[in-house]
């Protein structure tokens, strides 16, 4: 009877500890035009709880800032990136997130002298227009009408100075464009933005064993529960891949980090034997050729978000003077792969950056 | 030479079967154990060559690399590649080295995002070992004669 009871004890024990056990969960969140997994190391109730607010921060950043589309009927915000553009010249109200990440992005529209602005939407869409053409789409260069069409596009529009303000007045937050030359277009920082609140909310309850993939550009990493050293190897792609070309072109190991790459091998079309990209430079109003992908490793996903974007436009040179400048308050690393296929890891610091 | 007594044959008898009822019952916990949880993708072999990836979270079928094979398999079989994704009906049809009057035999391979699951559900070999696993979530599916086998991870490959 004595053995009998033991064992079920035992069993009763071992049955009650387990749902105690940390285990891996894996979610998927759509928001933003793409799939956000997110995998924690937790006791399964803690992981549902964080998943739960990690969904809620992208649909929120995924709602404020869509340009397509209107706020849903029963949403609690005030309004959307798409409402704001279709009423330039008018003060609108809006949420505190919104004034937040906006008053953000014009941050670092003044760190980048400008290469980074979110109020050149009207460009974007007239480059994406052709990216996403049906011709081009098919597998055809597109026709010289077509990019005469677009030259002839681009050219009527001017990127604007001081394009939006932002203010508060007794607790609320208004937004006012300049004109109707202004559209404002978050797709190059949104996603990163929401990433590192999803961060900071984890990192606020110590979630330590994490990691966050939004989209195929941007990773959030804690540490590997796997690994001795707590790091996790993230393979770089190859943005100019050839035929006998492997997938990756190198390796680098990140523990605590986001990892954010910015490319010309997506969305972009070929006219002249020229690879025109969606990463449109503010100053030309058109794509630059400086290089193939950059990757920046960093502790603010935001940051690198917006900044990958805005250097992709930079010269080398231009470059070497913004990053000296700006290293002194911000902390972070940049590999680059060049237009002519060289490795530059002379902005590498600590992270191991291992070549394939 | 010297005779075991009924109790000695017995205690024998009863070792063995403690030991096999032991040894089937460490089976059945691994088999319940070692492969829980979900897995992030899996991945169809030829040989040693990983041939196909099916990714349950983005939900997409990738065509890594490509069999070299005779010319009279793709009209004998109909398929302009193997391995062949067929969409319409979720499943990737690969060439098996196991032969019937020397000619290689189909192995079909089924997946299933929501469940995020795999099945060998068609393959001729002398006892259809691996047809018979059914459907897997974790624990790998092989095809021995076929030199063709599933393998799960649950580990996503990070790339940026």
């Amino acid at each position: 009877m004595k053995k009998i009871f033991s064992i079920v004890t035992v069993i009763a024990l071992i049955i009650t500890l387990s749902a105690c056990t940390k285990d891996t969960h894996r979610f998927y969140i759509s928001a933003m035009d793409t799939i956000i997994e997110a995998e924690v190391r937790d006791t399964k109730k803690n992981a549902n709880k964080n998943i739960k607010v990690i969904e809620d921060i992208y649909l929120t950043y995924h709602h404020l800032t869509d340009n397509f589309r209107d706020l849903p009927i029963d949403s609690a915000f005030k309004t959307n990136i798409y409402a704001i553009n279709k009423r330039p010249g008018e003060k609108i109200e809006i949420d505190f997130e919104l004034y937040e990440i906006l008053a953000k992005a014009e941050e670092y529209r003044i760190l980048t002298d400008g290469y980074f602005d979110v109020s050149i939407g009207k460009i974007i869409d007239v480059w994406k227009e052709v990216i996403q053409s049906e011709d081009w789409l098919e597998g055809n260069d597109i026709t010289e009408a077509e990019w005469e069409e677009l030259v002839r596009k681009i050219d009527e529009i001017e990127v604007q100075e001081n394009a939006y303000t932002l203010f508060h007045e007794d607790g609320k937050y208004y937004i006012k464009l300049k004109n109707d030359q202004v559209k404002l277009d978050l797709g190059a920082f949104a996603k990163g933005y929401a990433t590192q609140k999803a961060y900071e909310y984890l990192e606020k309850n110590k979630v330590k064993n994490f990691i966050i993939v939004a989209g195929g550009s941007s990773i959030y990493l804690g540490e590997n529960a796997k690994s001795e050293d707590k790091q996790f190897p993230v393979g770089l792609i190859n943005p100019n891949r050839q035929k006998n070309d492997g997938r990756l072109y190198g390796e680098i190991k990140v523990k605590n980090n986001s990892i954010t790459s910015s490319g010309n091998n997506e969305q972009f079309f070929m006219y002249g034997d020229i690879k025109y990209h969606h990463l449109i430079s503010t100053k030309t109003k058109y794509p630059m050729h400086y290089y193939h992908s950059l990757t920046m490793v960093t502790k603010d996903a935001g940051f690198a978000d917006a900044i990958t974007t805005a250097i992709f436009s930079m010269s080398p040179e231009f470059l070497e003077s913004w990053v000296e400048r700006v290293r002194e308050t911000y902390d972070f690393e940049i590999i680059i792969f060049n237009y002519d296929n060289t490795i530059d890891t002379r902005y590498m610091v600590d992270t191991e950056f291992e070549l394939r | 030479m010297k005779t075991k007594s009924p109790l000695q044959k017995k205690r024998d008898l009863i070792l063995v079967i403690t030991l096999f009822l032991l040894m089937g019952g460490v089976f059945l916990v691994y088999r319940m154990t070692a492969f829980r949880g979900e897995s992030a993708s899996a991945s169809v072999y030829y040989g040693t060559e990983k041939m196909v990836t099916v990714d349950f979270g983005l939900q997409n079928v990738n065509i890594v690399s490509k069999q070299a094979v005779e010319n009279k398999y793709y009209d004998l079989y109909g398929y302009n590649q193997f391995p062949y994704h067929d969409v319409e009906k979720n499943s990737i049809v690969l060439l098996g080295d196991y032969t019937v009057r020397g000619v290689r035999q189909l192995v079909v391979v089924s997946y299933d995002f929501e469940k995020k699951s795999m099945q060998i559900i068609d393959e001729k070999s002398p006892n259809n070992i691996c047809s018979k696993e059914g459907e897997s979530t974790g624990f790998p599916l092989i095809c021995l004669p076929n030199n063709i086998y599933v393998r799960f991870e649950q580990e996503r490959q990070l790339e940026v």
